[in-house]
Order: C-alpha cells, then sequence, then structure tokens
C-alpha cells in the first residue's frame, strides 16, 4: 500500500503546484482590494453590476448544452446500434474535428456566417435575400454546439454501448413496447452518460470567451469575456477578474450539484471516456 | 379428446450465417407440463426457446399459442415469459421495481400486493427495497423469476435458468422451481444441457442435437430406452456396443447371445447394444461369461468407477465392489440390463471408453502422453 502512494507524488506535487496554488491565489485577489491589498468584499459586490453577463452566459450555455443533446442522443443511440465494426469509423469521424485546431474552426465558422461570407454569398447567387448571422447570439450558440457537440456523444455513446441486450429483450419480454422500452429502459440506463455529457458541454460552454468573442461581436459579451477583459483588456483590474471567476466557480458547482442528484451516486462515473 | 397444446411448434426451420440450427422442428407442449429442451450447446434449444418468445423468427413453419398462430406477433404481446441465462434485470432498479416492471407496463393495479406476493413465493421477503447489483446470484435467480411470473404467464421458458449457480444452490433451486410449477400450475420449458437436471425436474424431456429432435419422453423413458447412440451416451454414461439380433428377444454380442426384452427387428439385424455401467455385475472370469481386465480404478464415494478392457473395446462399469487395476472379471448380464437400439448416424461415435482410459494410464505411468489424436473413436 504505501509503494503505491508513493506513485501518486509527482501528480500530487503537481497538483499543489498548478491548482491548489492558483486556486488559492484566486480567492485572496478576489478578497482583497486592488490598490491598497486589504481584505474587501468590494470585488464580489460589484459583480452585481454585471449580472445582465452572468444570465446571458448561462442561458446561452444551457441552450447549447440542450441542442447537443437533442443532436447527441439521437447520435449516440444511433451508432450503439449499428454493426460494431462501423461504429469505430463513425467515432474518428465524430473525433475529426477535434484534431484541428479551435481557433481555425471558429474562424472558419466566421467566413461561413459574414454578411459578406460564403454562406450569403451563395445564397445571394441563387436569389435569396441575405440573412445577418455573424455577431448574434445564434451564432454564438451554433459555436458551442459545433464545438462540444462531441462531448456529449461520445460520453453518451460510451454508456449506450454498454446497455445489455437482453435487458432490453427482457423489457420487451415482459410486455414493454419500443417506447416503453426506451423510457423505463434504455434513457434511465444511460443518465451516467447524459449528466457527464451535459457537464462536459455546460462548463466550457459557461466559461468560453473565444467563440463569443468571434462570432458574438461586442453585443454578446459572456462571462469568460468579462474575465479576460479584467485581466488583459483597458479595465484591468485582476482582483474583479478573480472575484467573477470565483463566483463562476461556484455556480458551475451549484449547477453540477443539482444534475448529480439526477443519477445515482456510484454510477456518476459511468460516462466519462477521453 | 385430445386437448389443443398450449404451443405448438410445426416445421420450424431457422438457420443462422447460412447455417440451419433448428431444421423442420416440431413440438406440442401441453397446458401445465414441465418440458425440458437438453442437448448439447449448438443443439438449437435455446433458438427453440427465442422461437417461442419472439425473439427468433423462424424462416419458415408456425408458432401456434393455444390455437392461435403468433408468427408475427411480437415478444412484448406474447402470453409468455422468460428468465434468462444471466437474469438480465434491470440494473437501475430495485429489487420491488424490477418485479413490478411487467404489472406497470402493463398498467395494472394493486402492484405493491402482487409484488410482495411474488417476493413471497420465491422467498425473498425483506429484499424489496435492496439495490440488485447487491444481491447474490441465487438471490438474483429468484427476482428474476418473481419478475417473470408477476405477469402472470401462461407459460415460462427458462433458459439456462441454474447454469451460473453452485451445485448446492442448483439442487435447492431445481426442487424450488419444481415447487413453484406446481404451484402455480404454470407450464414450463426449460432448456438445460444438464441431464441431471433435465431427469430430476421434468415431466417430458425432449433431447436435441444439431437442430433436430432425437427422444421425446418420460424422464424414465429416455433414459431407460434411449433411441439411439447420441441418447444413450448424452443421458448418463453407456456402453454402446455393436451387436447382432439373432431373433426376436435373443442377440449377440461379444462373441456370446443373450436373453433381452427387444423385438421387432430383422433376423441377424445389426444393432446397437447399450449397457448401463451400473447394470453390469461382476462375476469369476470363465467361458460362460464375457471377460476382460480392469485397466482403471476410480473411487467416486457411491461407487467404483472401472474401467475394463474387453477384447480392446473398454467399458464402464460401476459397482460398490473393488477390483485392482489388473485383475480379470466376467461380466453377468440380465435380460434387463440389455437394451437394443437400431443402428443410426450417431452409431460408433460413442459408447466405447478407451480415449479416456488410455490418456490415465500414460499419466499413471508417467509417459508423456502423445500428441491427442482427433477422432481417435
Amino acid at each position: 500500500m504505501t509503494r503505491n502512494k508513493w506513485i501518486s507524488g509527482p501528480y500530487l506535487v503537481w497538483m499543489v503546484l498548478f491548482i491548489v496554488v492558483p486556486m488559492g491565489m484566486v480567492v485572496w485577489f478576489a478578497f482583497t482590494d486592488n490598490v491598497t491589498g486589504v481584505f474587501t468584499l468590494d470585488n464580489i459586490l460589484r459583480i452585481g453590476n454585471y449580472s445582465n453577463v452572468f444570465v446571458r452566459s448561462i442561458w446561452l450555455g444551457a441552450l447549447a448544452t440542450l441542442i447537443c443533446l437533442l443532436i447527441g442522443y439521437p447520435l449516440a443511440y444511433i451508432i450503439s446500434r449499428v454493426d460494431e465494426k462501423y461504429q469505430n469509423v463513425i467515432v474518428l469521424l465524430i473525433m475529426l474535428p477535434m484534431w484541428m485546431n479551435f481557433l481555425l474552426r471558429t474562424y472558419a465558422w466566421m467566413s461561413l456566417l459574414e454578411d459578406n461570407g460564403i454562406i450569403n454569398n451563395l445564397l445571394a447567387a441563387i436569389g435569396l435575400p441575405r440573412i445577418h448571422m455573424i455577431n448574434t447570439s445564434g451564432a454564438v450558440v451554433l459555436g458551442m454546439v459545433y464545438n462540444y457537440l462531441p462531448y456529449m456523444v461520445l460520453p453518451l455513446y460510451s454508456v449506450l454501448t454498454k446497455i445489455d441486450g437482453s435487458v432490453i429483450e427482457a423489457a420487451q419480454d415482459l410486455g414493454a413496447n419500443r417506447f416503453q422500452v426506451f423510457r423505463r429502459v434504455i434513457f434511465p440506463m444511460s443518465m451516467p452518460g447524459i449528466i457527464s455529457g451535459i457537464t462536459m458541454v455546460f462548463v466550457p460552454s459557461v466559461s468560453t470567451f473565444i467563440i463569443s468573442k468571434m462570432l458574438g461581436g461586442g453585443g454578446n459579451m459572456l462571462i469568460g469575456d468579462l474575465i479576460e477583459m479584467e485581466f488583459l483588456g483597458n479595465s484591468y483590474n485582476p482582483n474583479l477578474g478573480s472575484a467573477i471567476s470565483l463566483v463562476l466557480m461556484v455556480l458551475i458547482l451549484i449547477s453540477m450539484g443539482i444534475m448529480n442528484q439526477f443519477s445515482d451516486g456510484e454510477d456518476a462515473t459511468g460516462g466519462v471516456l477521453l | 379428446m385430445e386437448k389443443e397444446p398450449i404451443i405448438r411448434l410445426s416445421g420450424i426451420t431457422v438457420s443462422f450465417d447460412g447455417e440451419q440450427v433448428l431444421k423442420n422442428f416440431d413440438l406440442s407442449i401441453r397446458d401445465g407440463e414441465f418440458v425440458t429442451l437438453l442437448g448439447p450447446s449448438g443443439c438449437g434449444k435455446t433458438t427453440t426457446l427465442r422461437a417461442i418468445a419472439g425473439f427468433v423468427k423462424p424462416e419458415s413453419g408456425d408458432i401456434f399459442f393455444n390455437g392461435k398462430n403468433i408468427n408475427d406477433l411480437p415478444p412484448h404481446k406474447r402470453e409468455v415469459n422468460t428468465i434468462f441465462q444471466r437474469y438480465a434485470l434491470f440494473p437501475h432498479l430495485n429489487v420491488f421495481d424490477n418485479v413490478a416492471f411487467g404489472m406497470r407496463v402493463h398498467g395494472k393495479k394493486n402492484v405493491s400486493e402482487k409484488v410482495h406476493e411474488m417476493l413471497n413465493l420465491v422467498n425473498l421477503n425483506g429484499f424489496a427495497h435492496r439495490n440488485v447489483a447487491q444481491l447474490s446470484g441465487g438471490q438474483q435467480q429468484r427476482v428474476a423469476i418473481a419478475r417473470a411470473l408477476a405477469n402472470d404467464p401462461k407459460v415460462l421458458l427458462l433458459d439456462e435458468p441454474l447454469g451460473a449457480l453452485d451445485l448446492k444452490l442448483r439442487k435447492d433451486m431445481q426442487v424450488e422451481l419444481k415447487k413453484i410449477q406446481q404451484q402455480t400450475g404454470i407450464t414450463f420449458v426449460f432448456v438445460t444441457h444438464d441431464q441431471e437436471e433435465a431427469l430430476s425436474m421434468s415431466d417430458t424431456v425432449v433431447v436435441m442435437d444439431k437442430g433436430v429432435i432425437q427422444q421425446i419422453g418420460t424422464p424414465e423413458d429416455i433414459y431407460n430406452e434411449p433411441k439411439n447412440a447420441f441418447v444413450a451416451d448424452f443421458i448418463g454414461e453407456s456402453n454402446i456396443l455393436d451387436g447382432v439380433m439373432r431373433k426376436d428377444f435373443v442377440c449377440e454380442f461379444g462373441g456370446h447371445r443373450f436373453q433381452c426384452l427387444d423385438k421387432g427387428f430383422g433376423t441377424n439385424e445389426a444393432v446397437d447394444v447399450v449397457i448401463r455401467p451400473e447394470d453390469v455385475k461382476m462375476v469369476p472370469p470363465d467361458d460362460e461369461h464375457i471377460c476382460g481386465t480392469v485397466t482403471n480404478v476410480t473411487f467416486l464415494g457411491v461407487h467404483f468407477e472401472m474401467i475394463v478392457d474387453i477384447d480392446g473395446f473398454k467399458w464402464m462399469i460401476q459397482s460398490t465392489e473393488y477390483r485392482p487395476v489388473g485383475c480379470r472379471i466376467g461380466i453377468e448380464l440380465t435380460p434387463d440390463d440389455i437394451h437394443i437400439m437400431k443402428k443410426s448416424e450417431y452409431s460408433g461415435q460413442f459408447g466405447d471408453y478407451s480415449t479416456f482410459s488410455d490418456e490415465m494410464e500414460e499419466d499413471m505411468m508417467g509417459v508423456a502422453p502423445e500428441p491427442e489424436e482427433e477422432g481417435a473413436e
């Protein structure tokens, strides 16, 4: 046993240096004044001014997560039901966009969605009116869905493939029709995958800043953009930025806590792939 | 007036990947019967069960339930329930909800009452709120039984339900299943490859091989009057010898003539002769009897199991009397001990115990066994 403990040593050092210490610094900054360095709740209280940004972030993040779930669940279900030799190929295809640089992917969407972009030029060419797409919240959600969909599909797929066919047969045998089999067996059994998929899409969506910056323009500022601004922008104030980060972290922890209420504690690890 | 059987399979053929698993299969099951489909793996017994449950669609042939053709009825509409090999309990539901599943799907009333009645039937009172993953194999098995019975099926299909249990638990569950069957009066169709299980539980045993029924009968019939060498070998141990029927009630094998109880064969017709190891009586060797040399003795508790070399053919003899290796013995048979079967495609494949005993001899003498020869029989 003692030997096993030592094996985790390098990671413990890493964790302390790069996770615990920075986290402590975030908390420290959040509760101190940016000029005098004395304890203050001022930073936290000032976040109230940005409540619209918080609401927008959570709303767009939740919307993107819901769309990912609605697209991802049927997709994952279909993949889990096709012949096993094709499953790996399809999963590979879903992973494929993730091999490309995140920025590049988002830039590509920019040039697609711009007022004089590829889509609008195509529309014009066939005589249809141009549509304003870039710099809308719709474009931001699209960017989130596009970038994070694989994180929804993969945990769902891994849970769905693990459902034993004989359990489904047992349900049919006991009189369940296709709808009942899904509602009473497949769906509840895939709950751990749904939870982990939602977590893996919602968390990066809420805290993203690149997507909103590139596809949302100035009018769709998210929490991520706000934090970036406080650290790198004109209104340089790392103490306020830390406070916002802290509140975001707490919000995410709360929402994950709520999510976990829906799944049995011990199954919660079932879905995470990657 | 013969009552319409509750299940009738007529001319069922099923193939997987071009290989026929069931060949023009006919079977009738009477209401309230305990029927066992018995055979080696791959004989089509599970496929038969799945065809009745609706999970396998036959290419040709018809399945009747109470006289009604149910070929196109999906599994969830059939009035049969299955107990699966690995139980297939719902892991996300507790014991109560597992048992209640069928009733809830059907929108039935008084679920709680019935669930507790079922749990009582399988001796699982007080387990209602346990997680199924925390149950032992035998308990999971009982939950599966309660879950299936809670639906009030007309027929219960059991697919090797005791295969995963240890020996003692198997015996207990055999008794319990038989008891439940008698209490409820439900028709049981039981699939197993364990001949002892089949003999001890069933009203009717259906012996299958290669997708074809080899014999149907009561356990006693199957054991005492096997139809061919396959059945004789599969149900218990058998010495199967080449013999000739000289006339009715007289047969000849091993260089001697014997009185027997069989008739209706042609004069001098070649036949298979079955001698059960426990029927053989050992006597001092003389010219009156078939004689041989003991080559191997195994103590099995109840009796000794001896391999006896008789002119190159190795017999198995079970006796409470001990004879050492190398001892020469005579064999006495009464007409009752001799069972005559017609020659079949299985003749010559079974019934000699030489491969088994050769290996034993070599091991005991410390000689490395020669590379195994395929099809040495």
